[in-house]
C-alpha cells in the first residue's frame, strides 16, 4: 500500500501547488527580466522580493526566462518562470517553494516532503468536518472519497458535498483526495491549518482535469473516464469526460455506460440500460431524487439526459444497498448540477441532432441556479434515424385501401413534424452553513409525428374523401424533487424530498376523416390504434445519516410513494384491448450500517421492507455487501441481496404499431410483483495506472411478465387483457471482465462480459427459453489517446447475436366460408440467433481555452467506420410457398460534427 | 497499450471474416400434421390431414398424408375413418350435437390428439326480410342498395356465431365487379358474440338464391382469424387445438335459410 500511495504522490505531485493559487499577495509590481538563465531569475527573486526557492543547480541549468512580471505574487512568478520547461514545484503554507523534475522520482519524492508539516501533532483523534467543492465553478462535489493516507481510511462525501472523517489521528497526517474527472489531491494538515478553522467546514478544492494539456510534460496526472473499484458492481463515469468519445449526435452517458463491462450495447435502438441481462426497467434511474420511467429521445437513439446538467452518474449493476429499492435490476444515480457559485458562465453545443446551451451563475451569496435547454433541429442526421426507428421506410404517402370501381382524380398534402427537446432547471439556497435546499425541475418530450392529410376530389363513386392519418409519437417526462438538507451536528445528517415524476406515452395511428357521397350524404371514419400511457408518481423521503463512530455509518430512512398508471390501447375507436388505470402505495423503511469489521474487512449491512398496498403485503429485503482488502492491491469482495419491483414496464411485440412497451403498475393477479436475488463475488488488482477487475454473478428471477400475441387462445375476447399477461421466472448469470488503464497518454479499458438469460414461461413455451436480451458474449475495447490539444478515442463493440423467433413451414386451412387462409408455424420461442453485432466508432476532439477560460471544443465522429450491417430485426413474407427473409438493420456508417463553447 | 490494439484489432478481422462466412440457414419445419376437421352436428364426418410446406423445399405440390388410422370418439361410440387416399378421411357416419369427441392418430412416431364440443342447432333463427331487391343506374352501372335486414337468433351466453352467405346458383348472374379475386359467391362476417347481426346488401355480388348459413362456433374456431405477424418480433405461433400437431379440430352446428336477390 506504501508503494501505491508513494506512486500515487509521485504522479500527481504537480497538481497540490495549483489549489493555493491567488492567496499570496501581490509583492512584484514590476519587473522585465531578458532572457536571463532560470537560475539566476530565481536568484534575483530571492534576493529582491525574500522568495523562498529550493532548486537543484544541475536540473534548471537549461532552462531561461524572458518576461514581463507585472502585479504577479510569488506563486504567479514561480510559475511563469517554469511556463516553458518540464518542471513543476510544490509550495509549502510557508511559502516555500521547491522545484523539481517530474521525470526524476527521487527529486520528486524530496519535494513531496517538504510539504509535509515536520514538527508536532496537537490534536489527536479528532473529527474534521468539510467540503469538496469544484475549485472552478464552486459546485460541490457529491461522493468525493477522502482517504487518511496513512490508516487508509476516510469518508465520502454525501450529495450535497459535506464529509465528516472520523477520528483523524492527528493534525499533521495526509489526505488523499479522489474523484472522476477531477486531478487527485494531497492534502497535508498541519495544526495551523487545522486550528484555523474553529469548528468550521474544512474546503477542498478540486480542479477538474480537462482536456486542455498546457504543458509539453508526458505526465500520468489525469483522471480516468470511468471508475470501477469503489464498490462491488458499482460504475461511475465522468459527465465532463464523455466529450471525447465517439457519439452520434449527441454526447450520452447513457451509451457511454454501454461500453462497460456487464451493460449491454447490442440494442442500438435503446439508451436503455440492460444491465446484467435484465431489461432497462429494472435500473432504477434517480435523478435528484425522482424516478425517471423512461430515458429516451428519438426512439431510444440516444438518452434524455443532457450532460451539460450533470454533475455526477453512478451505476450500480447488482447487489446495491438498502437505501435503494423499487428495481430488481440496478440504479443509476444522477445528481444535477448545482450551478456555478463564483461567476456566470454560459455553454453552447451543436451537433448534427441538437442544439444545446445551459446558463450557470450565483443569485446573491447564498443562493446557485443552473438552467439547461436542448432541442433537436432537423437534419438528414434525424432523419435518418427517425425513418429507420418510425417504420416510415418510404417517404410516399399513398391513398387508402380499398378503392372502389374507376378512377380516382387525387391530390395529397404531406407534412411532417418531429422534434425533442428537454430542459433541466435547478436552484440551490444555502440559507445557513447547516442548511442547502435544492429544487430541481426536469422536462423532456418527443413529438415524432409522421401526420398526413389526404384529399381525394371527384370522381364517379364518391365526390369527396377527406382523411386525415395520425402517426403521433408523443412521449416525455415531467419531474421535480424539492430537497432541504440539514447538518444536525458532525455526525448527523437528515435529508427531506418531495417529489413527483410523470411519464406520459401517446401513440396515436388513427386515421379520421369524411366521405362525401354523390347524394350528399357524409360518412365519418375514424380507424387505427391509440395507445395512452400515463404514470404519476408523488414521493416524500425521510433519510437519516447517522456517523455513529469511526467504524459505522449509519443511514436509515422512511419513504412513501403514491402511483398511478394508466394504460389505455384502443382499436378503431370502438375496441378498447387494455385499459388499465391502477393506483396504489407503497410505504418503505430501512437500515443500513456501512460497517469496518476487521482491519481489511469493509461491509454494508441492511435491511429494507416495503408495504404494497395493491397486494396488501409486505416485502422484507435484507442486503448485505463485502470487501476484503487482501493485499494493498488485491480486494476481493462479495454481495446479496433480495429486490422486488412493484411498477414494471411489460413489452409489446409489435414493431410497426410505435410504442412497444407500457408501464404498469403489480397486482395479485396477473401481473405479479417482480423479484430478484442477487450473488454476487469478485475481486479486483489495482495499481496506480491498471485495474483488472473481475465479478461473477447470478440472479434469480420471478414474478416477469411477458405481454404478448404469440399465443392467442381466444382472439374474440381481446377486451379481456388479462388472457395476454404471461408470468414466468428466470436467471441471469455471468462474469464481467475489465482490464483498465486509468491513467496516460493513451487509456481506456478492454471489457469482455459473458452472460446467459434462461427464461420459463410455461403459458408461452413449453420449454425454457432465452430472454430476447440474452447475449452470450460481448467484448468491448475503449481507446483515448491525446495527442496535443487532440483527442482521439475509438470503440469497438462486439456481442453474439440476440435470439429471435423464426417461421418453419406454412400451411393452409380452408374456412367455413370456403376461402384458404394461410398460416405460418412458428419456431419455439427464440430458437435462433441473429448474427453478431459489432461496430467500430472514431472520434477526433480538438479542445482549446478561450480568452475567459472557459473550454472550445470542436469534434468529429464516425459511427461505425466499417458500415457493419447490424441487423436489428428480420421480416419475413411467404411468396409461393417461400420464405423471403429480409434484415432490417440498423444505421450504417455515420459522420457526425459537435462544436461545443464555454465561456468559463 | 500497444499489443491492447493488437488484440482489438484480431478481434475485429476475426469477427469480420467469420460474420462474411456465415449465412442463416433456413429453418426446417417441423414433422407436425395439420387437421382440417369440422364436425357439423348432424352431418357425415370429413377430415383432411396434410404436412406443412416448408420454405426449404417449394417443388412438393402434394402435400396430403395417407395411410393413416384414425379414430373419433365420444363416449357412447368409437368412429373409424375411412382414408379416401387423398388426404381425406370419412365417415357417413352422423355427428350428434351436444357431444364430446376426441380424434387420435398416431403419425411421425407420436399420437397426434384433439378434444372439441359440438354444440347443439340455434333456436328461432329468423331474417327480416327473405329477399333483396338491388337496381343498377344503366348510366353509370352503379348498383343502389336497400336497408339491410335483420338476422336474429336465440344466442347462449359465451357462444361464438358465424354468418356465411352462399350462393347456390348454377351460373350466378353477377350484380357488378370490384375485379380481382373479390368476387366470391362466399361472404361472411367475423365471429362474434351475440343474437343478431344486419345484412348488408353491399356484400351480395350476385343475384339469385342464396343460404343464409348461422354457424354456432367455438372459440378455436374463431382464433383461427388471428393474423400472426411478419417480422422476428412480431410472429405470433398460430392457434391449434391439436397436441403435437397444427390445425383444427372443432365442433359446430349449422341452421340454414333461404334468400333472394332480385333485380
Amino acid at each position: 500500500m506504501k508503494k501505491l500511495i508513494l506512486l500515487s504522490i509521485l504522479y500527481h505531485f504537480g497538481l497540490f501547488a495549483q489549489a493555493q493559487t491567488g492567496k499570496s499577495p501581490i509583492i512584484i509590481k514590476e519587473e522585465y527580466v531578458n532572457y536571463q538563465t532560470l537560475k539566476n531569475t530565481l536568484e534575483f527573486f530571492k534576493t529582491k522580493y525574500g522568495f523562498k526557492i529550493n532548486y537543484d543547480d544541475v536540473e534548471i541549468k537549461d532552462f531561461y526566462v524572458t518576461y514581463l512580471f507585472n502585479n504577479a505574487t510569488a506563486e504567479q512568478a514561480v510559475e511563469t518562470c517554469l511556463r516553458e520547461t518540464p518542471l513543476k514545484y510544490t509550495m509549502t503554507e510557508d511559502g516555500e517553494f521547491s522545484i523539481y523534475d517530474p521525470r526524476k522520482v527521487q527529486a520528486a519524492k524530496v519535494a513531496a516532503d517538504k510539504l509535509k508539516f515536520q514538527g508536532k501533532s496537537v490534536q489527536q483523534n479528532f473529527n474534521l468536518k468539510g467540503i469538496v467543492k469544484d475549485a472552478k465553478s464552486g459546485e460541490p462535489l457529491p461522493f468525493v472519497n477522502i482517504v487518511i493516507v496513512a490508516e487508509s481510511k476516510g469518508a465520502t462525501s454525501n450529495v450535497d458535498g459535506y464529509f465528516t472523517l472520523m477520528k483523524v489521528p492527528s493534525d499533521t497526517c495526509t489526505l488523499e483526495v479522489s474523484y472522476i474527472g477531477y486531478k487527485l489531491k494531497t492534502i497535508y494538515l498541519s495544526p495551523k491549518k487545522v486550528k484555523a478553522l474553529e469548528g468550521q467546514d474544512f474546503l477542498i478544492e478540486l480542479e477538474q482535469e480537462n482536456a486542455i494539456l498546457e504543458e509539453i510534460v508526458v505526465s500520468a496526472d489525469r483522471e480516468e473516464l470511468l471508475r470501477a473499484s469503489e464498490k462491488t458492481s458499482m460504475l461511475k463515469l465522468s459527465p465532463s469526460k464523455i466529450t471525447a468519445l465517439p457519439s452520434v449526435g449527441e454526447k450520452d452517458i447513457m451509451r457511454a455506460f454501454q461500453l462497460m463491462p456487464g451493460v449491454s450495447a447490442a440494442n442500438e435502438n435503446s439508451s436503455g440500460l440492460y444491465v446484467r441481462g435484465g431489461t432497462p426497467d429494472q435500473t432504477l434511474v434517480l435523478y435528484d431524487g425522482f424516478n425517471v420511467y423512461h430515458v429516451e429521445h428519438l426512439f431510444g437513439f440516444f438518452s434524455a439526459f443532457n450532460p451539460n446538467a450533470i454533475k455526477d452518474v453512478q451505476l450500480y449493476k447488482g447487489g446495491f444497498e438498502s437505501k435503494f429499492g423499487g428495481r430488481i435490476g440496478s440504479v443509476a444515480e444522477i445528481t444535477g448540477k448545482e450551478g456555478n457559485s463564483k461567476n456566470l458562465n454560459l455553454g453552447l453545443d451543436a451537433g448534427f441532432l441538437a442544439a444545446n446551451a445551459f446558463i450557470e451563475a450565483p443569485i446573491g451569496d447564498k443562493m446557485t441556479g443552473l438552467f439547461a435547454v436542448r432541442r433537436s433541429y432537423q437534419t438528414s442526421l434525424y432523419d435518418a434515424i427517425f425513418k429507420k426507428y418510425s417504420g416510415t421506410r418510404t417517404a410516399a404517402t399513398t391513398p387508402p385501401g380499398g378503392g372502389g370501381p374507376g378512377g380516382f382524380g387525387n391530390r395529397f398534402n404531406t407534412s411532417v413534424s418531429s422534434y425533442f427537446y428537454d430542459m433541466n432547471g435547478k436552484i440551490t439556497y444555502k440559507p445557513t452553513p447547516k442548511d442547502v435546499i435544492t429544487l430541481s425541475l426536469y422536462n423532456g418530450t418527443d413529438n415524432l409525428d409522421n401526420s398526413r392529410k389526404t384529399n381525394f376530389n371527384g370522381g364517379a363513386a364518391i365526390r369527396n374523401f377527406n382523411l386525415n392519418t395520425s402517426d403521433l409519437t408523443y412521449w416525455g417526462n415531467l419531474g421535480g424533487s424539492l430537497k432541504w438538507s440539514r447538518r444536525f451536528s458532525q455526525a448527523f445528517y437528515v435529508n427531506t424530498l418531495v417529489s413527483y415524476s410523470n411519464y406520459y406515452s401517446l401513440r396515436d395511428r388513427s386515421s379520421t376523416g369524411t366521405i362525401t357521397q354523390p347524394d350528399g350524404t357524409i360518412l365519418n371514419i375514424k380507424r387505427g390504434t391509440l395507445e395512452d400511457n400515463n404514470l404519476k408518481d408523488f414521493s416524500a423521503k425521510l433519510d437519516f445519516e447517522w456517523k455513529a463512530n469511526s467504524k459505522n455509518n449509519i443511514e436509515f430512512g422512511l419513504s412513501a410513494t403514491q402511483n398511478s398508471i394508466k394504460y389505455t390501447y384502443a382499436q378503431n375507436d370502438t375496441s378498447t384491448i387494455i385499459d388499465r388505470n391502477t393506483s396504489g402505495a407503497t410505504v418503505t423503511g430501512f437500515v443500513q450500517d456501512k460497517i469496518k469489521l476487521f482491519k481489511n474487512l469493509e461491509g454494508n449491512l441492511g435491511v429494507r421492507y416495503t408495504y404494497f398496498q395493491p397486494t396488501a403485503k409486505g416485502y422484507v429485503e435484507p442486503r448485505a455487501s463485502l470487501t476484503y482488502q487482501l493485499l494493498p492491491s488485491v480486494k476481493l469482495k462479495a454481495a446479496y441481496g433480495v429486490y422486488n419491483q412493484f411498477a414494471k414496464r411489460v413489452i409489446r411485440e409489435d414493431v410497426f404499431q410505435g410504442s412497444r412497451d407500457f408501464w404498469v403498475l403489480a397486482d395479485e393477479n396477473k401481473l405479479p410483483v417482480a423479484s430478484a436475488t442477487h450473488y454476487i463475488i469478485g475481486a479486483n488488482w489495482e495499481s496506480a495506472k491498471w485495474l483488472f477487475d473481475v465479478e461473477a454473478y447470478r440472479k434469480d428471477l420471478s414474478g416477469l411478465t411477458e405481454y404478448s400475441l404469440r399465443i392467442n387462445s381466444n382472439p374474440r375476447q381481446t377486451a379481456n387483457y388479462s388472457e395476454r399477461f404471461y408470468q414466468g421466472t428466470g436467471v441471469a448469470r455471468g462474469i464481467d471482465i475489465l482490464l483498465q488503464k486509468k491513467y496516460g497518454q493513451l487509456n481506456g479499458w478492454l471489457a469482455y462480459s459473458l452472460g446467459e438469460v434462461p427464461y420459463n414461461f410455461p403459458d408461452l413455451n413449453k420449454t425454457v427459453f432465452y430472454a430476447n436480451q440474452d447475449v452470450r458474449h460481448e467484448f468491448k475495447a475503449v481507446g483515448i489517446y491525446r495527442l496535443g490539444k487532440w483527442d482521439l478515442s475509438a470503440t469497438w463493440i462486439y456481442a453474439s447475436g440476440r435470439p429471435y423467433t423464426a417461421p418453419e413451414g406454412g400451411y393452409n386451412l380452408t374456412l367455413l366460408d370456403g376461402s384458404l387462409k394461410s398460416y405460418i408455424n412458428i419456431s419455439e420461442k427464440n430458437a435462433y440467433r441473429l448474427p453478431a453485432y459489432h461496430r467500430l466508432d472514431i472520434a477526433a476532439t480538438y479542445t482549446w481555452k478561450g480568452s475567459a477560460g472557459g473550454a472550445r471544443s470542436i469534434g468529429f465522429s464516425l459511427f461505425n467506420l466499417y458500415d457493419r450491417q447490424n441487423v436489428w430485426y428480420k421480416e419475413f413474407e411467404i411468396q409461393n410457398n417461400q420464405l423471403i427473409e429480409t434484415n432490417v438493420n440498423y444505421l450504417g456508417i455515420t459522420p457526425n460534427l459537435n462544436i461545443s463553447w464555454r465561456l468559463r | 497499450m500497444k499489443n491492447i490494439f493488437i488484440i482489438l484489432l484480431g478481434f475485429i478481422i476475426l469477427s469480420l471474416s467469420t460474420s462474411c462466412a456465415v449465412s442463416d440457414p433456413l429453418p426446417a419445419p417441423s414433422s407436425r400434421p395439420v387437421v382440417e376437421a369440422y364436425l357439423v352436428a348432424n352431418e357425415p364426418i370429413d377430415i383432411y390431414i396434410a404436412r406443412q410446406a416448408p420454405f426449404s423445399d417449394t417443388t412438393i405440390t402434394d402435400l396430403s398424408i395417407k395411410g393413416l388410422s384414425i379414430d373419433i370418439k365420444s363416449d357412447t361410440k368409437t368412429i373409424h375413418l375411412t382414408d379416401q387416399g387423398n388426404g381425406h378421411y370419412t365417415s357417413a357416419t352422423k355427428v350428434d350435437s351436444n357431444t364430446t369427441y376426441s380424434l387420435r392418430f398416431d403419425y411421425a412416431g407420436k399420437t397426434i390428439t384433439a378434444t372439441t364440443f359440438v354444440p347443439s342447432h340455434t333456436n328461432n333463427f329468423v331474417c327480416s326480410a327473405t329477399s333483396f331487391v338491388v337496381t343498377v343506374n344503366p348510366n353509370n352501372g352503379r348498383p343502389s342498395f336497400p336497408d339491410p335486414a335483420l338476422l336474429s337468433w336465440k344466442s347462449v351466453p359465451d357462444a361464438y356465431y358465424l354468418v356465411v352467405a352462399e350462393n347456390t346458383d348454377q351460373v350466378p348472374e353477377l350484380i357488378f365487379s370490384f375485379g380481382g379475386g373479390s368476387n366470391r359467391r362466399f361472404f361472411r362476417q367475423a365471429p362474434f358474440q351475440g343474437n343478431n347481426t344486419d345484412l348488408q346488401g353491399q356484400l351480395f355480388r350476385y343475384y339469385g338464391n342464396y343460404n343464409l348459413i348461422l354457424f354456432r362456433i367455438n372459440v378455436e374456431y374463431a382464433s383461427l382469424y388471428a393474423d400472426n405477424g411478419t417480422s422476428s418480433i412480431n410472429l405470433t405461433t398460430p392457434y391449434t387445438n391439436v397436441t403435437n400437431g397444427l390445425g383444427i379440430f372443432t365442433g359446430m352446428a349449422s341452421d340454414t335459410l333461404k334468400f333472394v336477390v332480385t333485380k
